[in-house]
């Protein structure tokens, strides 16, 4: 036998060093220890360390001690039993009936798994066709199922690493909550409010659900809603109170509204008008899915268009709030300096042949590369620019959606922009309440409080592109997207822009703006005309110190996120409701961070 | 790579010239190659390096990169074959040895990575958790199938659901009962509310000790991570399973409570259905989540602490109340197993409350291989910790087994599980037979003169075995091996000192017992040693209640069904040694103590008989594997069709199933396997469930393919 070669020893020497140090690692830190002393730093990769190491990837932190483990040796112990109302998109969906194509999903998450992305580019127009909705009714379409995971394990984990209220229940479970305490109540997300009782009897299920739970523990109970989720729940109330007169203050102890959209979401415009949705916080990973590439904006469109809970989120409350083409209420005093506003909702730039083909031409990456310095639409100054208010923005995207959303609009979203505009309906099956208009329950008892986060450029505004056509009047619902889209060129050349990409961005959580989630919480529900029996309501805001879109590390730093969804993993918050559901919440003042009291001075109390 | 290895070896073997031919220039070309490029490359850094030094490294080069896929266009290049054949020689050993060194190696590593592939997984877990937002299909798959054997990441990713390949029944071939039945224009009638079994359904670690954080929210059973953290840790993990040996609910600082809703019970773990074809039937014909729920609860506790720690019950009367009201049609249930003692409790309990409500909300009750009269098996586990085979546990039963979990240990987990003290046989002799006869015994076995009714048969153990025993106390059970080596006599009559009916097993089990033990059986089984037990006055949060004192609700227009599998052999009855002294029997309860530790009795494992139905020191009846048909058929067959067990003329239906072995593999199953769980997917069932769930109950009726008429007839019916 010949002498092996130096190659394969010294492969062989590797193979076995790491073999045995793999085998020893649990002697790794003791070690570390030594040479530390001798004063040799010894630093392994992650992997390398011993097998208990792997123990801390999930359950706990960087941090020694959990926010939970805190509050419990503080002495906190469950009190109110509590039902969590989760949000848009962040709940999984599970499929009960399809077509072919998506027989190996059947009774799987189609949406709400890693396995949803992989699925989607597999056989998207199969995957789209599941996730839509029948766009006449609002409901399932012929033949396809798909129905809201049940129990917790259905809201946590959005995907692995991208934790929803995974964080919340760890801390409430660390006080001592368990399934006897510690329900939600999930709901098909798609459905437009009065779709969730007609189909699925929600508002019934969670009405019992709460009495049984009130029932069982022999306490009132303690709601949490987040985002959407919000929206759904105060429109539960006004239906329980239609059905049993003063429900609220009898079973409801606490209600806390985390990141609730109160008066809707500028994104929702542009996603209904051309499918573009951008810097989506809530929808994360997916936001990448449903980016440009994956999905093209029509199908997008074709998509989100049935969802009845986004025509919900429409933006509510008209000019008075979001303001008129020269001046809103959120207005910064830089902005005001620079004659901006956030009120000119939408801002269109009328294109015509050779402006568009000078656009696209600019656009075009053989253009950039030959005038690098070419590359903003510079050139176009005599464009055509109108400015649209809110109002004027809700028509163009009516006109562009088709009837059938039309007809959806008036029921199910709570916008002022129809004259037909309702007032308080109890025909919850019906109707979709607008907040503005219907007051809160007689629940004297009854605490609310707004937890939402702040610090985070939120959309508020679009520069759009338009594409003029000879009929202005309703759109063809299919190619409004070739019609409309972002001017992703509008930009200001001031360092403090709010403008960024055709989007002009004000303060909120990155999905809903400021003035959204403050306002009725800060001055209108604080008033007889909204809250009849003044109970308490708390305002409290959370300022992004992490950076978003850093929770998938799944680490500490998400602990301070406060953007939409990154604030249910946000420690002070979940002190805060942990300090609420054990008892405490009397304790809980205003914590105003924002300008949001300034803003609140500029809008009027009634709305007509 | 081994590829490329067998190739060479085959060079090496073959002595042909024409082979060598075409051999030789690939090497050489390969050497020439680099030297082109070494020179080309000395050549770029304008001659800096000694052409020297490159003369070691180009006799090397040839092993180290074999057969370059660049050989044919690199031939082209070079025309100098001569020093090729002193090289080709050389490699040709060098690679000799190459071959068996790599292919160690390779093996080694391989055993490396498959040994430390927990690690790996986790490792992998993280990955993907970094990398999460769209991860390429790759990259999940990074570890190839064999070395993975983490679930969490396929649970998070949603895969676990599907099984594996091996294991599925689902061809596409067959067509699903619930399809066909859906052709024929069945639709959902009344809402479905499933209630589970014993040890098929998910526990979730709430809160926990130290050793057992990682498992913090996730499912300590029923799911692999239940086989990680068991193998990682088992006395963390028998910690965590374990209740409280007093209260029967949490111990101090662990809390374990059922997961929720049908994910729970659907799959035990991936690959293991339970109730995923039932739900997939029932799918099938257009129910969904709103008319579809599975009301889960902890399957360790007795049925008095479910409602006393749960709120079960009510939980469980809220449920229905909310299905009926919802869909404004009554509900019908489906219980499996345990879960139709647990469901009949909670009749008696509703009823007090509400005479009417039974009748009111409940349209149809379909019960599963209902243990109604509890399963002997119970008697055993609490004895010595041993179960023949679990059917509820199928492949963990391995994991059960005496090397990873000593039998002391178990028999302590078990005792503190209420469920299982529920499941102690009840109705005494009168169902189970006296020592000398049973009602089920089969007529050969009459010829035979073997009875089931000995449900233990005690062996002789003499003293200085039982010595020996005590000196070799610390592995018990290789002093069995050595003591069953030595007499392998099996069936050696002589030998038994003792029979004992239900009655007398009842008593030893209870003596072997301590305090809480008893005072637990006499509050949550139905057991037939005590006065106060067997009470039936709606307090299910102080007594479990017997079937035979306590009858079913008043609920004239209910359908109550009994479906089970026949066919296959359970474990009837027991023949063990007793370690302990006969004398210390009913002793002292001092060196009871002493020896606590220790197991005292050991099924006699080596007891056969060839043409019996005594295997391995079990007596073996007709069955679905766990209950024996006189568990699952003699009150649906007999006293619950009569007024004194049914006032009200509930419509009693029983409906058997044969086992049937036809797959391939004889694993879970096709639709025809009748075993305890597997019967949940059985074709035949799933017709008959969808047909009395969209109101054609009243068109579904007996079927008897059993002795069982034969054995209610020697059954008194006033049995007490």
């Amino acid at each position: 036998m010949k002498k092996p070669s130096p190659l394969f020893t010294t492969l062989a020497a590797i193979v076995a060093i790491a073999a045995a140090a793999f085998t020893f690692r649990d002697q790794v830190p003791a070690v570390q220890k030594q040479a530390s002393e001798w004063g040799i730093p010894i630093n392994l990769p992650d992997w390398f360390k011993p097998s208990t190491q792997f123990g801390a990837r999930r359950g706990d932190s960087n941090k020694p001690v959990r926010v939970g483990v805190l509050m419990k040796n503080e002495g906190l112990k469950p009190k109110y039993p509590v039902v969590i109302v989760p949000g848009f998109v962040t709940s999984g969906l599970q499929l009960w009936q399809g077509h072919n194509c998506s027989a190996s999903f059947y009774r799987r998450r189609i949406w709400g798994s890693l396995e949803m992305g992989r699925t989607a580019l597999r056989d998207l127009d199969c995957w789209l066709t599941h996730m839509r909705l029948d766009p006449k009714t609002g409901e399932d379409p012929e033949g396809i199922k798909l129905r809201a995971l049940e129990g917790l394990e259905a809201i946590e984990w959005f995907m692995p690493g991208y934790a929803v209220w995974a964080k919340m229940t760890e801390g409430l479970s660390d006080i001592g909550y368990d399934p006897n305490m510690l329900e939600t109540e999930t709901f098909d997300w798609r459905l437009a409010v009065p779709k969730m009782q007609q189909r699925d009897k929600w508002f019934t299920r969670l009405k019992l659900r709460i009495e049984n739970l009130r029932q069982l523990n022999e306490k009132k109970v303690a709601v949490l809603s987040h985002s959407w989720g919000d929206n759904v729940f105060r429109n539960f109330l006004v239906w329980v109170e239609g059905e049993v007169d003063g429900w609220t203050e009898k079973h409801v102890h606490t209600y806390v509204n985390i990141g609730g959209p109160t008066l809707g979401v500028p994104k929702s415009m542009s996603t209904y008008l051309s499918g573009e949705t951008r810097d989506t916080a809530e929808l994360g990973a997916i936001g990448n899915m449903l980016s440009n590439q994956v999905v093209p904006s029509h199908k997008r469109t074709w998509l989100f268009r049935t969802w009845g809970a986004g025509i919900g989120m429409l933006p509510n409350g008209g000019p008075r709030i979001w303001g008129n083409a020269t001046w809103a209420p959120d207005d910064t005093d830089e902005m005001r300096e620079h004659n901006h506003t956030f009120g000119a909702f939408m801002i269109e730039n009328q294109l015509n042949k050779t402006m568009l083909a000078e656009k696209e031409a600019i656009r075009s990456p053989l253009w950039r590369a030959i005038f690098p310095w070419r590359h903003t639409a510079a050139s176009l100054t005599d464009r055509v620019v109108k400015n649209h208010d809110i109002d004027a923005a809700m028509e163009l995207v009516l006109a562009n959606a088709g009837h059938d959303f039309r007809q959806h609009v008036k029921q199910w979203g709570a916008v002022h922009a129809d004259p037909e505009s309702r007032q308080c309906h109890v025909d919850a099956e019906k109707y979709f309440f607008d907040p503005l208009k219907c007051p809160l329950p007689k629940a004297p008892s009854l605490s609310l409080f707004c937890l939402y986060g702040i610090g985070v450029p939120t959309e508020r505004s679009y520069y759009y592109n338009h594409r003029g056509t000879a009929n202005a009047t309703e759109g063809d619902p299919t190619n409004s997207h070739e019609l409309w889209w972002i001017d992703v060129d509008a930009k200001e050349h001031d360092k403090n822009s709010t403008l960024e990409d055709g989007v002009r961005k004000c303060d909120g959580d990155a999905t809903v703006p400021l003035i959204s989630s403050g306002t009725l919480c800060r001055k209108h529900w604080r008033h007889k005309t909204l809250n009849p029996s003044g109970f308490r309501v708390v305002s409290r805001e959370y300022p992004n110190k992490g950076k978003p879109g850093q929770r998938y590390e799944g680490t500490s730093k998400d602990a301070v996120s406060a953007d939409h969804v990154g604030i249910l993993s946000n420690e002070a918050l979940i002190e805060d409701v942990l300090r609420i559901v054990s008892g405490h919440g009397d304790e809980l003042q205003d914590d105003i961070l924002s300008d949001i009291d300034k803003i609140v001075a500029n809008i009027p109390l009634e709305q007509t | 790579m081994f590829r490329r290895l067998r190739t060479t070896s085959d060079r090496d073997t073959s002595e042909s010239g024409t082979e060598s031919g075409s051999v030789t220039p690939k090497g050489t070309a390969v050497s020439q190659g680099l030297e082109e490029s070494q020179r080309q490359s000395s050549l770029g850094i304008q001659g800096e390096q000694p052409s020297s030094s490159n003369a070691p490294n180009t006799s090397q080069a040839p092993r180290r990169d074999g057969t370059s896929v660049d050989a044919g266009v690199q031939t082209l290049l070079s025309g100098d074959y001569v020093p090729a054949k002193r090289k080709r020689k050389r490699r040709r050993n060098a690679c000799g040895c190459c071959f068996n060194k790599w292919t160690a190696s390779f093996v080694a590593m391989a055993a490396i990575i498959y040994a430390s592939r927990q690690p790996l997984t986790r490792m992998q877990d993280r990955v993907v958790d970094t990398i999460s937002p769209i991860v390429p299909e790759w990259a999940t798959n990074v570890v190839p199938e064999w070395a993975s054997n983490s679930t969490e990441l396929q649970r998070k990713l949603g895969i676990d659901i599907q099984m594996p390949s091996l294991f599925s029944e689902d061809d596409g071939s067959k067509r699903r009962p619930g399809r066909v039945l859906y052709e024929e224009g069945l639709r959902p009638k009344h809402p479905v509310i499933v209630v589970p079994g014993f040890v098929t359904s998910g526990l979730v670690l709430w809160e926990g000790k130290p050793c057992a954080l990682r498992f913090f929210r996730e499912r300590i059973w029923g799911s692999m991570t239940m086989t990680h953290s068991f193998v990682r840790n088992t006395l963390c993990w028998l910690e965590h399973m374990a209740l409280d040996e007093k209260t029967g609910a949490d111990p101090p600082g662990v809390k374990l409570r059922a997961a929720e809703g049908l994910e729970a019970v659907d799959y035990f773990m991936p690959g293991y259905h339970v109730w995923a074809k039932l739900i997939e039937a029932l799918a099938d014909v257009g129910y969904d989540s709103n008319m579809l729920v599975g009301e889960t609860y902890d399957w360790r506790l007795a049925v008095p602490v479910l409602q006393q720690r749960d709120g079960y019950f009510t939980r469980l009367k809220n449920r229905i109340e909310v299905m009926h009201e919802l869909h404004g049609e009554k509900v019908m249930v489906i219980s499996h197993s345990w879960g139709d003692n647990v469901f009949r409790n909670f009749m008696v309990w509703a009823s007090t409350f509400d005479r009417e409500w039974v009748e009111q909300h409940v349209a149809v009750y379909s019960q599963i291989a209902g243990p109604t009269l509890g399963v002997p098996k119970s008697i055993s586990s609490f004895l010595s910790g041993e179960t023949r085979d679990t059917a509820e546990l199928g492949f963990v039963a391995a994991l059960l087994s005496d090397s990873m979990m000593p039998r002391n240990k178990r028999v302590s987990l078990f005792r503190t599980w209420g469920a299982g003290i529920g499941m102690l046989p009840s109705g005494g002799p009168g169902f189970w037979g006296n020592t000398t006869w049973a009602p089920d015994d089969t007529p050969e076995m009459r010829q035979q003169g073997t009875s089931y009714g000995p449900m233990l048969t005690e062996f002789k153990v003499s003293k200085e075995d039982a010595l020996q025993a005590e000196r070799h106390h610390s592995s018990l059970s290789e002093f069995i091996m050595h003591y069953l080596d030595k007499r392998a006599t099996p069936a050696d009559k002589d030998r038994v000192t003792h029979r004992h009916d239900i009655d007398s097993a009842m008593k030893i089990l209870l003596a072997d017992g301590d305090a809480n033990f008893k005072e637990h059986v006499r509050n949550w089984a139905a057991v037939h040693v005590d006065s106060r037990s067997c009470k039936c006055d709606g307090h299910p949060e102080e007594y479990y209640f017997s079937p035979l004192n306590c009858p079913l609700p008043h609920a004239p227009s209910l359908h109550m069904f009994c479906m089970y599998g026949v066919g296959l052999p359970t474990e009837r009855s027991y023949q063990y040694l007793n370690f302990q002294h006969p004398k210390t029997l009913v002793g002292t309860s001092e060196g009871r103590r002493e020896r606590q530790a220790e197991v005292l009795w050991k099924i006699n494992s080596e007891s056969n008989e060839v043409n019996g139905t005594l295997d391995h020191g079990i007596r073996l009846s007709d069955g679905d594997g766990t209950v024996p048909l006189l568990s699952l058929g003699a009150l649906c067959r007999k006293h619950w069709r009569h007024d004194k067990l049914n006032p009200s003329g509930i419509r009693l239906v029983s409906r058997e199933y044969v086992h049937e072995v036809t797959t391939q593999f004889g694993f879970r199953g096709s639709g025809k396997s009748a075993d305890h769980v597997d019967i949940l997917s059985h074709d035949g069932v799933l017709s008959d469930i969808i047909r009395q769930a969209t109101g054609h109950a009243a068109d579904v009726h007996d079927e008897i393919h059993s002795d069982l008429d034969d054995i209610v007839a020697q059954i008194s019916l006033h049995a007490d």
